[in-house]
């Protein structure tokens, strides 16, 4: 088992790479599925609250019931009644809406409006910390319409009549609740987004570690070294080929638990069949970037190559797999495209299994058989790929092959 | 026996004869000097000969029996060290000559005695742990050949093995591989540096065009050329007419003069440097400097091979 110590040898010298990739980017993926979470929100409805300030310098009802108004939306900030203090107070964001009520206003309010003209304006600022001044603007707005509508209605009512109707007019709220549709994602669906997103973290962190290792055990002289050896080349090929596999089978189950323990109630929610064709999907996807890693090590790919192919690639595959944004929102010419790629087939996969029953009918395990047998396929298609250039490579001038003695007569 | 024996191999590209009935024949506990220019087919010899290339006829035998690509039980017996330094950088000095040496011996405890030998022989006792980006030149040339020496081979190829190190390594390497053939090691060793081969091969081959031109000792291959002796005198102002009358002594194939060094080449001779003396004298031509040296391998090979610039 020498050329397999070696190859576990060479992939711990190269132990950044595994580090970064698969490790790093398997949290990545947990942190990101778990922002899902924190987007979701259960129980009662919480309006938005900010704080306001009212310089009032006419102290009349109708200015009061502006602040009364205001008082069940946002806390009272006071503030000192100058240019300076008005421009600290919302360029620091003390309050979030700073409204200036002018002397006489209440007056000249309702002489306006039962005259028929446009009732005087104030002054106002916004914070731009938030969008809360305009929120505080429009019940401003809604407070005084109210007030005018019920000035006009009542042409003998005085000014604090107006403004106790008008306070028990916006008083009136819609009441608001939080529903739990089908679009909230359950744990088991956030588990699915982890294992969509893993796309990346898979096929960056497999491309890249295997074709660092077949890259360099398979450098020319090297390669020669072993093929003059009296270890048969088949049980070379093999033993490296072992190593490659057990390290995709590590990248495979270091995902997949990270997932597990990321996301214990997914389990709850699962059904053991489904947590198994889970696993048994992002298994088949992960003999892609074995295939990718393989065929890049017979192409001669340095390491920087590796790591180029593997991002690139990587970044196509799960974007055009639905790790970034939902499928159902692509265009038909994108899935169509998506289609010609593994990812979308191992997001079908993935998405079919986290929704499996205990007892799956066997339509639904051939369904997402299928997935994997096309996942294999593109798997099979690619190592085919890679042995082809294996063996043009072996007769090639740096490796002493006949093809090499041929173009140069070499030596 | 003959460790090594080539039999009118012929090897084709096409229209173009790589190896053109080749003949060579290696026996135990030589040191082989195998030489030639780029391209004359030494390298196609020796693939041949490790079975990494095809052949369109002759026959090649190891240790009397003949050679396959799965004759695993010859290929144990044989070591390479080859021209470019093939270690793994991601492993230490002893990780290296353990791995390759393992490709060889399956049993860890004779394989830990190989490598220690190894590390022994080429003195690496105090880089073991060290990463081959971390040794020098030198230090890198005898890793690559402890890694191809460790499992004790009865034949080993050295394919340049002293390219690009500085002379204490040089010695170093060849005082080694005179030390291997000692304990018994047949030795394939081929170089562009005519004064190691002079100095640590027994029987030299100098082959160019697949075809072999000439084999022999050292001393077999200088009789061959026909050149008995350089001579080199330091003379002022030669005139022409000496130059001529030097040129037309029996003894002399060739003299040529610079303005102040007189060159010749002479054929075997038992008076050579005392005729040119002679013919001086007469114009009273008294030369400072006088120089005299038989041929060196080197004027073998450029005298078989030419002098025609190669790839």
């Amino acid at each position: 088992m020498q050329a397999f110590k070696c190859a576990l040898r060479v992939m711990r010298a190269h132990i950044v790479f595994p580090l970064v990739y698969i490790v790093g980017l398997s949290f990545m993926g947990v942190f990101m599925a778990m922002s899902l979470v924190a987007g979701q929100q259960s129980g009662e409805f919480e309006p938005a609250h900010g704080e306001f300030a009212i310089v009032d310098r006419d102290d009349s009802a109708l200015s009061g019931g502006i602040a009364d108004a205001l008082g069940e939306q946002g806390d009272a900030v006071d503030i000192a009644d100058s240019r300076e203090a008005f421009q600290d107070a919302v360029a620091k964001g003390t309050v979030d809406y700073l409204l200036v009520v002018p002397e006489g206003y209440g007056e000249a309010f309702m002489d306006a409006v039962r005259a028929g003209e446009e009732p005087p304006t104030m002054d106002t600022m916004f914070s731009y910390y938030s969008m809360a001044g305009a929120y505080f603007d429009e019940a401003v707005s809604s407070y005084l319409s109210a007030a005018r509508s019920l000035a006009l209605a009542q042409p003998d009512a005085g000014q604090d009549a107006v403004v106790a109707e008008a306070l028990d007019a916006v008083g009136h709220r819609a009441q608001a609740s939080i529903l739990q549709t089908e679009t909230n994602a359950s744990e088991a669906d956030r588990f699915a987004f982890y294992l969509t997103w893993s796309t990346y973290t898979l096929f960056a962190g497999v491309t890249v570690c295997i074709g660092v290792l077949t890259a360099t055990l398979g450098r020319t002289e090297l390669r020669r070294r072993a093929l003059i050896s009296p270890m048969p080349f088949l049980s070379y090929n093999l033993q490296v080929g072992l190593a490659c596999l057990i390290v995709t089978l590590t990248a495979w189950a270091w995902s997949f638990a990270i997932g597990l323990v990321a996301f214990p109630t997914a389990i709850a929610e699962m059904t053991l069949p489904g947590i198994v064709w889970c696993a048994l999907s992002v298994l088949a996807f992960c003999m892609i970037p074995l295939g990718i890693g393989f065929l890049l090590g017979q192409c001669g790919a340095s390491i920087a190559v590796s790591n180029a192919v593997g991002n690139i690639c990587g970044m196509v595959v799960s974007f055009l797999g639905g790790a970034w944004v939902p499928l159902s929102i692509m265009s038909p010419e994108i899935i169509s495209v998506a289609q010609c790629l593994p990812g979308y087939w191992y997001n079908e996969a993935v998405q079919l299994s986290v929704r499996l029953g205990s007892a799956p009918s066997s339509e639904a395990v051939m369904l997402i058989a299928q997935q994997l047998g096309v996942l294999l396929l593109f798997a099979a298609a690619i190592f085919a790929a890679g042995l082809v250039v294996s063996r043009l490579r072996t007769q090639t001038a740096e490796a002493g092959g006949n093809a090499a003695a041929e173009a140069a007569l070499t030596v | 026996m003959d460790v090594v024996s080539v039999k009118n191999l012929v090897k084709r590209y096409g229209n173009t004869i790589a190896l053109d009935h080749f003949n060579m024949s290696i026996a135990q506990g030589e040191v082989f000097g195998l030489l030639g220019p780029n391209g004359s087919g030494k390298t196609t010899a020796i693939n041949c000969i490790f079975q990494l290339l095809t052949y369109d006829k002759g026959e090649i035998e190891l240790f009397g029996q003949p050679m396959s690509p799965t004759r695993y039980d010859l290929k144990r017996r044989i070591g390479i060290v080859p021209q470019n330094v093939a270690v793994f950088e991601e492993l230490t000095v002893r990780e290296n000559i353990d791995y390759f040496c393992g490709l060889y011996i399956e049993d860890a405890k004779q394989r830990r005695t190989c490598v220690e030998d190894a590390i022994g022989f080429v003195g690496l006792e105090d880089y073991v742990k060290h990463r081959p980006r971390k040794l020098s030149g030198g230090l890198l040339r005898r890793l690559n050949i402890a890694c191809g020496i460790a499992h004790k081979p009865e034949l080993a190829f050295f394919d340049e093995p002293t390219v690009a190190v500085d002379p204490q390594s040089r010695a170093s390497i060849l005082e080694g591989i005179q030390r291997m053939n000692a304990e018994g090691m047949t030795v394939v060793y081929t170089s562009h540096y005519m004064e190691e081969v002079e100095d640590i091969c027994s029987r030299i081959m100098i082959m160019d065009k697949g075809r072999t031109l000439a084999i022999g000792t050292n001393a077999q291959l200088k009789v061959m050329t026909g050149i008995g002796e350089r001579i080199e005198m330091d003379v002022l102002s030669l005139p022409e007419a000496a130059r001529a009358k030097v040129q037309g002594l029996e003894c002399v194939q060739s003299a040529e003069y610079d303005g102040r060094v007189l060159r010749i080449v002479c054929s075997s001779g038992q008076h050579n440097v005392a005729d040119v003396l002679g013919v001086l004298r007469t114009f009273d031509m008294q030369p400072g400097r006088i120089w005299a040296e038989p041929p060196t391998l080197n004027d073998v090979f450029l005298e078989i091979t030419g002098r025609d610039l190669r790839d």
